[in-house]
C-alpha cells in the first residue's frame, strides 16, 4: 500500500465548506496559507507589521465576503492575487519610489542572509541546493520572481501571467531566460560543473 | 514533437521561433513549460500520476528526458524561500482565531483550550474549533452507542480486501471513496482496501446494490465472473439467477461488457432499464423494468448515518472498522477519554479521519493497509 503524502484536505471540498460558513474550514485555510503569504509578500514589503496587517486584513475580507466569492478558486493562487492588489494599493511595488527600492533591497538581502545561515545551519546540507541559490541570486528581480512563482508555489504560466501583470508569451520568454542564466551561472563554476555532471541536471 | 497529449496548447511554442534556443534544452524546456507536468512532479495524485505513467509508456523514448526535467523542477523547489519568524505567524493565527471566535455565541466557546492547542501544528485551531463545538455536548453526558455497525468478515490478502456477508440479512459495506455497498446474505466484494488506483475496482459474487460516490475522473468498475461494468456515480443492483446476471439500473448511467470480448463492446444502461446476460449463451437482453424490479430497486438498506453525539473516538473508530472493513489502530488508553460530538456521514473515509484527528489534535498514519493514529490523551 503507498503512503500517500497527506496534503490538506482536498482544496475544492475544502473552500466549498469554507463558503459555507465553515469555520474549521476557514481556520485550516489561514493556517495553512498564512506562511505562502508572507514568503511572497516580502520579495515587496519588508516592513513586518505592515505585512502583517495586510494578510490579517485579507482574510478577515475573504472569510466576510464568503458568500460572494467564487465557487472554484485555487486557494493559494486567490490569495496571493489578493495580496498583490493590497499591496500595490498600499504603494508596495518594487518598481515603484526609487527610494523604498532602496529599502527593499537593502532588507531583501537581509532576509536571504537569514536563508544562507539557515542552510549552512545544516538544515539544508545539500550543496546542489546552495549552489542553485546561489545562481538563482544572481537573477534579476523579476526573474526570481518567477523562479518562485512557478516552481515552489507551483502557479501555471496563466495564473503567473495575471499576478506579474504580464502577457501570457513573456512568461515563457522570461522563464525560459531565467533558466538559461542559471544554467550559465551554474557551468561557470567548477565545483558546479562536477556536480552537475553527477546530478545531469540543466545540461 | 507534438507529441504531448496533455500539453499546453495555449502557449506559442517558443522553439518554432528558434530566437530563444541558445542557451537551454529544448527536450526539459518542453516538460518545464508544461503546467500539467510541473502540477503532477510539485502536487503528484493519483489521477496525474496514472496520466503521465501512461504518457510515459506510450513514450519511451522521451522518459530520459521527462526524468531530467523532474529532477530540475524538484530542485527549483527546493530552493529556500525567505525565513519566515514562526511568531508571526503565530500572531496572524492568534488575531483571526480571535476573530471568528467573537463571531460565536459566548456559552459555546472554550477559549482556555484555543491557547493551549494553538502553540502545535497548523490544524490545531481546526481541532480547537471542533472541540468547542463538542464541549456543549460534553456537559450533556448522554449515554452513547455507536449507531453504525456492519457484520462482514473480512480479510487482507495481496493488499486486496475481501468482504463476506455471511450473514442472513443484507450488510452495508463502506468504501473509502464514499461509495456503499448493500451484500446481499452470502455476497462477497473484494477490492484494494484503499481504492488508491486511477480506477476503483472492485470484484462481485453474489447479489449486491451499489451506490457509487461520483469522481469523474476516477471511473468505478464492478467486475462479476463473466461481466464488467463501468460506473461514473450512480445506484444500481446486480443479481444472478438461473445462469443469467442481471444489473438493474436505479439512477445514473452504467455500461457492461463481457469480460471475454476481446473488443470489450459495451453496452448502456439508463436508470429504470435492466440488462441480462446469459452466461451459457454470452448474450445481452436489454429490458424496461417490472413493477416488481422497481420494488427491488427500493429497499436497499438505507446506510445508517455516522453520527455521534459525546461518543468516545474508540467507539467512532470501532464503528468505521466495522463499516470500511479496515483496521484502526487507536490506543484505548491514550484516546478513551476522548469524546466528541460529530456528523460525518458524507465525508470519504480519509476526510472522517481528518476530522476526528483534527479535534483530539492527533495524527494518523495509513501503513499496510492499515491506520494508525497518534496523539496525546484527552483530558
Amino acid at each position: 500500500m503507498p503512503a500517500r503524502k497527506d496534503v490538506c484536505f482536498e482544496e475544492a471540498a475544502l473552500w466549498k465548506r469554507f463558503k459555507g460558513g465553515d469555520k474549521a474550514a476557514f481556520t485550516l485555510i489561514y493556517r495553512e496559507y498564512t506562511r505562502y503569504l508572507f514568503e511572497y509578500g516580502f520579495r515587496f514589503c519588508t516592513d513586518r507589521e505592515k505585512l502583517k496587517d495586510m494578510i490579517h486584513d485579507l482574510f478577515i475580507e475573504m472569510w466576510n465576503s464568503r458568500d460572494t466569492v467564487s465557487d472554484e478558486v485555487a486557494i493559494r493562487f486567490y490569495l496571493c492575487r489578493s495580496l498583490k492588489y493590497k499591496l500595490i494599493r498600499a504603494n508596495y511595488q518594487y518598481r515603484t519610489a526609487s527610494g523604498r527600492q532602496d529599502k527593499f533591497l537593502h532588507q531583501y538581502n537581509q532576509v536571504e542572509s537569514t536563508v544562507e545561515e539557515r542552510i549552512i545551519d545544516a538544515e539544508i546540507s545539500d550543496s546542489r541546493s546552495i549552489l542553485l541559490d546561489n545562481a538563482i541570486r544572481k537573477l534579476s528581480r523579476r526573474q526570481q520572481e518567477i523562479i518562485t512563482l512557478r516552481f515552489y508555489m507551483g502557479f501555471t504560466n496563466a495564473q503567473i501571467a495575471e499576478l506579474m501583470h504580464m502577457k501570457y508569451q513573456s512568461v515563457s520568454n522570461l522563464l525560459y531566460n531565467a533558466l538559461g542564466r542559471i544554467k550559465e551561472t551554474l557551468e561557470t563554476t567548477p565545483f558546479a560543473r562536477r556536480l552537475l555532471e553527477t546530478f545531469y541536471l540543466f545540461l | 514533437m507534438s507529441v504531448f497529449v496533455i500539453y499546453d496548447k495555449g502557449a506559442v511554442n517558443c522553439l518554432k521561433k528558434n530566437s530563444c534556443m541558445k542557451h537551454f534544452g529544448e527536450d526539459t524546456w518542453e516538460f518545464i513549460r508544461d503546467d500539467s507536468f510541473v502540477q503532477w512532479v510539485l502536487r503528484p495524485d493519483a489521477v496525474n500520476t496514472a496520466r503521465w505513467e501512461q504518457w510515459m509508456a506510450a513514450h519511451p523514448e522521451r522518459v530520459a528526458d521527462l526524468e531530467k526535467a523532474r529532477s530540475m523542477v524538484l530542485a527549483l523547489g527546493n530552493v529556500p524561500q525567505p525565513a519566515v519568524d514562526e511568531s508571526l505567524l503565530q500572531e496572524v493565527y492568534a488575531a483571526l482565531d480571535e476573530h471568528i471566535a467573537e463571531e460565536r455565541p459566548a456559552t459555546e466557546w472554550a477559549p482556555a483550550r484555543i491557547r493551549r492547542i494553538s502553540r502545535y501544528r497548523w490544524w490545531g485551531a481546526a481541532a480547537a474549533v471542533l472541540a468547542g463545538i463538542t464541549l456543549l455536548s460534553i456537559y450533556l453526558k448522554k449515554d452513547n452507542k455507536t449507531p453504525v455497525a456492519a457484520k462482514l468478515d473480512s480479510h487482507m490478502e495481496n493488499e486486496q480486501l475481501t468482504r463476506i456477508n455471511t450473514t442472513n440479512a443484507n450488510q452495508i459495506a463502506w468504501l473509502t471513496d464514499g461509495s456503499t455497498v448493500v451484500l446481499n446474505a452470502g455476497a462477497s466484494i473484494r477490492h484494494d482496501a484503499f481504492l488508491l488506483q486511477p480506477k476503483r475496482e472492485v470484484f462481485l459474487k453474489g447479489d449486491a446494490f451499489f451506490d457509487i460516490a461520483k469522481d469523474a475522473a476516477r471511473p468505478f468498475f464492478v467486475y462479476t465472473p463473466e461481466v464488467g461494468i463501468k460506473v461514473l456515480g450512480t445506484s444500481f443492483r446486480v443479481t444472478t439467477e438461473n445462469g443469467s446476471l442481471t444489473v438493474t439500473v436505479k439512477t445514473g448511467k452504467i455500461a457492461v461488457y463481457n469480460l471475454a470480448d476481446k473488443e470489450q463492446r459495451s453496452y448502456v444502461v439508463t436508470p429504470n432499464h435492466k440488462i441480462r446476460f446469459n452466461t451459457r449463451t454470452s448474450a445481452f437482453v436489454a429490458d424496461s423494468l417490472n413493477t416488481s424490479d422497481v420494488a427491488a430497486l427500493l429497499p436497499a438498506v438505507e446506510p445508517p448515518p455516522f453520527v455521534f453525539d459525546n461518543t468516545a473516538v474508540t467507539d467512532i473508530f470501532q464503528a468505521m472498522e466495522a463499516a470500511y472493513s479496515i483496521k484502526i489502530n487507536a490506543s484505548e488508553e491514550v484516546f478513551g477519554k476522548c469524546m466528541i460530538t460529530t456528523t460525518i456521514t458524507n465525508e470519504s473515509f480519509e476526510n472522517k479521519l481528518k476530522i476526528i484527528c483534527a479535534a483530539i489534535n492527533a495524527s494518523y498514519k495509513i501503513s499496510g493497509g492499515q491506520v494508525y493514529i497518534t496523539g496525546k490523551p484527552c483530558s
